[in-house]
């Protein structure tokens, strides 16, 4: 009973407050760890602006599938996996400055249509337990992409480049430079506003991703995307292809994370072959639910709120933690803690919400049939 | 059958992008050499040093008998030497080119200098 006063409270501030309960609660944490970590307001606005350009395209890729009813696509790190062999062509074919990147992205693009196929297929099959499903398609795919980059790339796949080679003659170096595209993207364009660098060209591309995808929820496709995210049986009824739908979203955000994915690593400069992939996934979905996003909605606010909120605890919380504790590495330990701990406590927040609305609907089912049978009988 | 050649097509059109931001994009390796050479039976000397701009790039100091490397991505070229002659004074020297994807390019500073031609020899990969 509580449970339900807490979610149907009328005074509008606790609703709100309840709904945007994950990024209120780091707020708060971060009032307290900015000032304890001494940093200066210039550099963590540039950091944050750095991190905005670096991550927003990986975090918007997470949008459709949300839309779709899919749940938050632990299977992005298909597309990073995708991205990066992309990335290793380029290399290996000395393609530098833009027209690299852009080369990466077309190699990477027919790579990650297949994978995000292949995720779309599997997914169809588990459907209602999507998430799980996709993070371990993706501990799967990692495994051929590591036996591919490993064994494949220099063997069967002509890589030629010594630089790219283990000395064996085959199989990709742990890391590899990408000096030749480093920030080519960020440095496009840019507005200096005293020490503050703004990458406008790329925050120009993040802005017309962000127009593509409130254009696409009001194309025909993006309707049938929310219409199957709604209901299931009520869109097949309705004559939509439900799995063709479903593919089709995790389609998109496959290639979206996939350039989402060599933006991030171009403003790096440097990929770690076998595991730069791997936290992509969480990381990008943690910031998302931070920024107020659930399993079910997710929104472009939500990305870029969350960004800031989940990108500023990290670069404040290791210099907090050494100024409270005297050891940086606690603060280190705290952030992949928040990561990890914020998704579980989405994940179980929405459970709970889902619960008590269900329950809230059986019982208010039970009592129009009870009222409907009073009726009956005192006709 | 119109679906199919719209992909078709489609395919083309990407790996035609493909081709193009490779040949756009491709590095190329340029030795730029002040050395003594003989050319046509004509002998060039290096005399001077120079200071060598790449397709507007970071400048390149090239002493008298050394070889200097540069990448510069795309096919077309340009190098801008500038001699730094006894009496203190410069001359400069603009000179293009282009390149087909593999290519390295070695250009001959003395030869370039004095405004003969075959002062960039190529070499495919």
């Amino acid at each position: 009973m509580k449970e339900q006063s807490l979610t149907r409270a009328k005074n509008p501030l606790v609703r709100f407050a309840i709904s945007n309960a994950v990024p209120i609660l780091f707020v708060v944490l971060l009032i307290f760890a900015i000032p304890l970590s001494g940093f200066s307001s210039d550099y963590l606005i540039n950091e944050i602006i750095t991190r905005l350009g670096r991550n927003s395209f990986l975090v918007i890729s997470l949008l459709i599938p949300v839309m779709a009813g899919m749940g938050l696509n632990f299977g992005i790190v298909l597309g990073a996996m995708a991205g990066q062999m992309g990335l290793i062509f380029m290399l290996d074919w000395e393609v530098v400055g833009i027209p690299g990147v852009l080369l990466a992205m077309l190699i990477g693009t027919p790579i990650a249509i297949l994978l995000g196929l292949l995720a779309g297929t599997i997914l169809n099959r588990a459907k209602g337990r999507e998430m799980v499903t996709s993070i371990i398609l993706g501990f799967f795919i990692n495994g051929v992409y590591q036996l591919t980059i490993l064994y494949g790339m220099g063997s069967f796949i002509p890589i030629t480049s010594n630089k790219l080679l283990l000395p064996r003659g085959y199989g990709v170096r742990n890391a590899l430079d990408l000096l030749t595209i480093r920030k080519v993207m960020d440095n496009m364009w840019v507005m200096k506003i005293g020490n503050i660098s703004i990458p406008l060209g790329l925050f120009a591309i993040i802005a017309a991703l962000c127009v593509f995808v409130v254009w696409f929820t009001r194309t025909k496709l993006g309707q049938d995307m929310r219409a199957v995210g709604q209901d299931m049986q009520v869109a097949a009824t309705a004559g939509i292809n439900v799995d063709r739908t479903r593919t089709l979203s995790i389609i998109i955000s496959t290639v979206l994370a996939c350039f989402g994915q060599i933006i991030f690593l171009q403003n790096i400069g440097t990929i770690n072959t076998y595991n730069s992939h791997d936290q992509v996934g969480t990381f990008a979905i943690a910031a998302l639910l931070i920024g107020g996003a659930s399993v079910a909605k997710a929104t472009i606010p939500n990305v870029f709120i969350g960004i800031i909120l989940f990108h500023l605890t990290f670069i404040v919380a290791p210099r907090a933690g050494k100024e409270l504790l005297g050891q940086a590495q606690i603060g280190e330990f705290f952030r992949v803690f928040v990561s990890y701990g914020i998704i579980a406590i989405s994940l179980a927040l929405y459970a709970w919400r889902r619960r008590v609305e269900k329950e809230t609907e059986r019982r208010r089912a039970k009592a129009a049939i009870k009222a409907a049978m009073e009726d009956k009988v005192g006709g | 059958m119109k679906r199919n050649v719209i992909r078709v097509a489609l395919i083309i059109v990407l790996i035609a992008l493909g081709v193009g931001l490779y040949v756009l994009g491709k590095n190329h390796k340029i030795f730029i050499d002040n050395k003594d050479t003989v050319l046509t039976n004509v002998q060039y000397f290096s005399e001077n040093a120079f200071s060598v701009f790449i397709d507007g790039n970071e400048v390149v100091e090239v002493g008298k008998g050394k070889r200097k490397v540069v990448y510069s991505p795309g096919p077309w070229h340009t190098v801008r030497a500038i001699e730094k002659l006894p009496d203190g004074t410069t001359r400069e020297i603009i000179g293009r080119f282009s390149l087909a994807s593999g290519d390295t390019a070695i250009i001959n500073l003395p030869v370039l200098a004095s405004g003969k031609d075959g002062w960039l020899s190529i070499e495919g990969e």
